[in-house]
């Protein structure tokens, strides 16, 4: 029976080609974009999934005050825990810092994890070779990944012992990581033991500081119901030890699950950037939305097309079968159809998954665990009975005398079943076109929107603070550098550090600002008006910033501040010049500094953040307030030679320290790349859901004006005028588009208000889009239904009645 | 073997009333050949659809073999429409996706016989009617007289006690549908009891007996064999 049901679908599909495509191509698209999307979402979730002990690693994160948590965390922290808390069975830290490694071809620059020696206890790779209980005990051992081994020594085996130079001193290979695709939140970088960090301070003091925080650190905890009373504890251990060292008052410790740490990411500085699980959920709704289009696209063709299914419903009936075993026998031929679609959808996505990743920069790759199989049969039968569960029902149900006659009641409820169907699938359309118009536009707005500084022709180097003075007095000259400057953090990086300032008249009047120590020329660099009073110079002895360690009221500097800690002063920013604000703390010793300037504020962060109140203090040295980033402004059309001049001239002076920049610009745009590349997914699969709308539509629209042929032409030879015929079919179809237009409107006023609200600086939510997204849904559908009635007008009266 | 008694059935159309039967008695017995007339309209399709379980009475009594259907399920009509009934279509109603063959074998899937049973009686019937050589062929592929054969072999592989044909010949010219009557005689002689619909009043000879119906009633019930006219209520009372 199974075969001869399998034919009959099978010559039934051959022999009504465009609705058997239609179905046929809705379902593979529903399908593979179902399954890219649930590939992603299953990648997003198993973030650090493949370690061994994931589930009993977790990730300490500090809490200040009432700031988000942040991932670095002090060096001795780890220590701290092990001793003190027998619950916290091991510890495990990674800091990460730029090195330059040079070869015979060249200083070339990488990121580095310095990692305690029981780091792979914690993280289990699989080595090339090697061994992981001895590949850190030294502190000049270096693990590489197989990508780097690749690169510096152009092969993966037989690398250990070879000798590699790491920022002027020599190191060995020992181990050599095979690549994996699986996805982590511990970048592929090159390793090297914790000590060589600590080498790189500038005191060795800082190891022991409560206050520095430079290191991610990592429990195992077997016991997980320990995890509240031990955040309580170790929070209280920490409160104790570093209150009064800065100007926080609070600070508390949380564990977050080393399986959480990707998308349920609230922590700033994670090691990659962290995943969005709002981003995923849309995604999984869209991925639904699409497949219940398919599903829509294939019940409403199946049921119209039950027209001419009917009289072998009849037979089949008249024949013996039962009303139970023919719906059966059409769900098999469902299954069967869905069957066919999601070999089809398979094959596309594994041949999409290059480009696909791509999209979405991530390594997906298709491989048939259980749970995919299991996930691949589970969707079969949803599809089957979502897509054929109606169609089989309303078959075997058919009145078979009545068929067999040649008489097909379709019956209201089958025609307004339809009708609701094909509303729900106008509203999946419009919702997505709406949603994907007003991210684009709000995405649009954060780049175009003023960020206070003038991101394009400036190149960024991280650290260079030895050899930053020379290197200014020498590319200065350059004709194509405008100008350069050093400062502790940049537009697009965090504010780093923070601090209190009071004012004289209102010393109790606390306000937390941004702090960002910089050099001479930072402003004019980095392109940030000035809004009032002058910027610092080296004609102003008293600008930069001197701290005194041993009487603290008498640290000393003047201050420029942005137009928010303006404002929030109560001024006017030309008012505020001269006035004097207080810095320090109570227990350490408050210092009094003048305001000289006033510049406008700058998007440090994205812009869901607000830009904080922020001061800037001259640091004349860059290792006097711990510079690190080194801005270099270029002319406008620079000739790119300059970018090897500076190379050269920056080699010549440090050979052992890589060249290595970023434009500002890149780092802008990496801010919203993640978005971006939601975005670009969204409007493909708004796309999608507008063409499997249409397609339906076409289809559905076309089976009416079958049953409407006689109607047509009897209109006809009455006289109506082709117009009134087209009117007649736009009026049908139209209402129903404007149905689902009116539904879905409200729908997304409520879901673009709730998403736009997370951004907090954002566009107003643009009527305009609601009105043209309707209008081209109206529009799209209207011109569809034209094509269809098109035909009827053509078809010759007579011939029509005559047929019928 | 069926027992109609007062038998009524009615459409509802546009809010209009169509009586297809009203209050219809009849009985017919095994090994009859009925041979149904009347005008369009009169009823004669309806009737065979009730005969053939294909459509519910809206009152009366309807019992086969001694099982009353009036409230039977559709289950149970099923049950014994494949099991007793075989069907006989005016446009031949083959399934176009089916091979000669697989549209004979289709009735004997639904009695769930394997797949040797299938095929020797599928062969039987193949040759039975000679189409054994169009085994394979698809119903497009065939003249109007081979595709009601084909329809007949359908609706006999089962090897039904009844066979209900409605207007067996009207799609055929006159060779093929002295054919097909033929056929249908051959079939009653063999004992299997046939009820047909026909314009054809030349028809009627193949028969043993007509009844002729108007307007959901029957007009006239009159053996051929005996060339007796009788009225409604002598059937009846026997």
């Amino acid at each position: 029976m199974i075969s001869l049901l399998l034919t009959m679908t099978w010559r039934n599909m051959w022999r009504s080609k465009r609705t058997a495509v239609i179905q046929l191509l809705s379902l593979v698209i529903g399908l593979t974009c179902f399954m890219l999307i649930q590939l992603y979402v299953s990648h997003q979730h198993n973030f650090n999934a493949h370690f061994k002990n994931a589930e009993n690693i977790y990730r300490i994160n500090l809490i200040r005050d009432d700031n988000r948590p942040q991932t670095l965390t002090p060096l001795r922290l780890a220590e701290e825990l092990t001793s003190n808390f027998p619950e916290v069975t091991e510890v495990t830290r990674i800091s990460v810092s730029t090195i330059s490694i040079s070869n015979a071809s060249g200083v070339f620059a990488e990121r580095a994890l310095f990692v305690d020696e029981n780091f792979f206890s914690f993280f289990d790779y699989t080595l090339i070779e090697g061994d992981v209980h001895t590949a850190l005990q030294a502190p000049d051992k270096v693990v590489m990944h197989e990508a780097q081994a690749l690169k510096y020594f152009s092969r993966s085996t037989q690398v250990i012992g070879e000798r590699l130079n790491i920022n002027g001193k020599p190191y060995q290979v020992s181990a050599v990581i095979r690549y994996s695709g699986a996805p982590s939140t511990i970048p592929n970088e090159i390793i090297l033991p914790i000590q060589n960090y600590f080498q790189q301070l500038p005191n060795e003091r800082w190891q022991t500081l409560w206050n520095f925080n430079a290191t991610i650190t990592f429990a195992k905890i077997t016991q997980a119901t320990a995890i509240p009373s031990l955040t309580a504890n170790i929070s209280d251990y920490y409160q104790q030890r570093v209150e009064g060292l800065s100007s926080y008052k609070r600070y508390r410790v949380m564990f977050e699950p080393l399986l959480d740490v990707y998308l349920n990411a609230t922590a700033t500085r994670s090691l990659i950037p962290p995943g969005s699980q709002e981003m995923v959920n849309t995604f999984v709704l869209v991925s639904f939305m699409l497949l219940t289009l398919a599903c829509i696209n294939f019940t409403n063709l199946a049921t119209a097309a039950s027209l001419r299914r009917a009289r072998e419903v009849g037979v089949k009936k008249a024949l013996g079968a039962s009303p139970s075993q023919l719906a059966l026998h059409y769900l098999i031929e469902s299954l069967f159809i869905t069957l066919l679609a999601l070999g089809a959808a398979l094959a596309l996505t594994a041949l999409l998954l290059g480009a696909f990743n791509q999209l979405m920069g991530a390594q997906i790759t298709l491989s048939l665990t259980f749970e995919h199989a299991f996930t691949l049969i589970l969707t079969l039968l949803c599809v089957t009975l979502l897509a054929g569960g109606y169609p089989a029902l309303f078959l075997s149900r058919m009145n078979a005398a009545l068929v067999l006659k040649g008489v097909v009641d379709t019956g209201h409820g089958a025609t307004l079943f339809r009708r609701i169907l094909m509303v729900i699938q106008f509203i999946i359309a419009t919702l997505l076109l709406i949603a994907s118009t007003v991210v684009s536009q709000q995405m649009d707005h954060l780049s175009t929107m003023v960020q206070g500084y003038d991101r394009e022709n400036v190149l960024i180097i991280n650290r260079g603070a030895t050899v930053y003075q020379d290197f200014k007095r020498q590319v200065s000259r350059y004709d194509d550098v405008i100008s350069l400057s050093m400062s502790h953090t940049i537009p697009t990086k965090a504010t780093r550090t923070s601090a209190i300032v009071r004012t004289h008249e209102a010393p109790g009047n606390e306000i937390w600002v941004g702090n960002n120590p910089v050099s001479y020329d930072y402003f004019r660099t980095m392109g940030i008006a000035l809004l009032s009073g002058r910027v610092f110079t080296r004609q102003s002895p008293g600008d930069p910033y001197f701290e005194d360690e041993q009487n603290t009221a008498n640290t000393r500097g003047n201050l420029i501040i942005n137009a928010t800690l303006a404002a929030r002063l109560n001024a006017d920013p030309n008012n505020v010049i001269g006035r004097y604000l207080t810095l320090g703390s109570v227990s350490e010793g408050l210092h009094r500094h003048q305001i000289i300037g006033v510049v406008e504020d700058t998007h440090h962060v994205d812009a869901s953040q607000h830009v904080p109140p922020m001061v800037y203090i001259l640091s004349e040295k860059p290792e006097d307030l711990a510079l690190r980033w080194i801005a270099i402004r270029l002319k406008a059309g620079f000739n790119p030679d300059v970018l090897q001049q500076l190379e050269q001239t920056w080699l010549e002076l440090d050979s052992s320290k890589a060249f290595k920049y970023e434009w500002l610009a890149s780092l802008f745009d990496a801010q919203y790349h993640n978005q971006a590349q939601h975005l670009q997914l969204l409007k493909l699969f708004t796309l999608i859901a507008m063409v499997m709308s249409v397609t339906g539509l076409y289809a559905v629209a076309s089976f009416t004006l079958l049953q409407s042929l006689k109607e047509i032409a009897i209109r006809q030879i009455m006289g109506a005028k082709n117009w009134q015929i087209y009117g007649l079919f736009q009026l049908r179809f139209g209402v129903l588009v404007l149905l689902a237009t009116l539904i879905a409107l409200p729908i997304a006023f409520i879901l673009l208000t709730d998403w736009l609200n997370q951004y907090v600086y954002r566009i107003e939510l643009p009527v305009s889009v609601f009105a043209v997204s309707s209008f081209a849904c109206l529009a799209l559908a209207g011109i569809t239904v034209q094509m269809v009635a098109f035909n009827a007008v053509r078809s010759r009266p007579v011939e029509t009645l005559k047929r019928d | 073997m069926i027992k109609l008694n007062n038998v009524s059935r009615s459409f509802i159309a546009e809010h209009i009333e169509t009586v297809a039967l009203d209050k219809l008695s009849l009985s017919v017995s095994h090994g009859e050949f009925i041979s149904i007339l009347g005008p369009s309209g009169c009823g004669k399709s309806s009737l065979l659809n009730i005969l053939g379980m294909l459509d519910d009475i809206d009152e009366g009594s309807f019992v086969f073999n001694g099982t009353e259907l009036s409230a039977a399920s559709s289950i149970t009509k099923a049950q014994l429409r494949k099991k007793h009934i075989g069907f006989i279509f005016q446009n031949f109603n083959l399934i176009d996706e089916l091979t000669v063959e697989q549209n004979i074998a289709l009735p004997l899937h639904y009695q769930q016989l394997n797949k040797a049973q299938r095929t020797a009686r599928v062969e039987e019937v193949l040759h039975r009617l000679d189409i054994a050589h169009r085994r394979t062929h698809l119903p497009a592929k065939l003249s109007g007289g081979q595709q009601q054969r084909v329809a007949i072999a359908r609706a006999i592989v089962t090897q039904p006690d009844l066979i209900l044909a409605d207007e067996p010949t009207g799609n055929l010219d006159s060779q093929n549908s002295t054919q097909v009557m033929e056929i249908l005689r051959q079939l009653n002689m063999k004992g299997t009891t046939i009820v047909m619909v026909t314009h054809a009043q030349e028809q009627v000879q193949y028969g043993t007996r007509v009844i002729r119906l108007m307007d959901g009633k029957i007009q006239q019930d009159s053996l051929v064999s005996a060339q007796r006219t009788v009225n409604k209520q002598e059937v009846l009372s026997d």
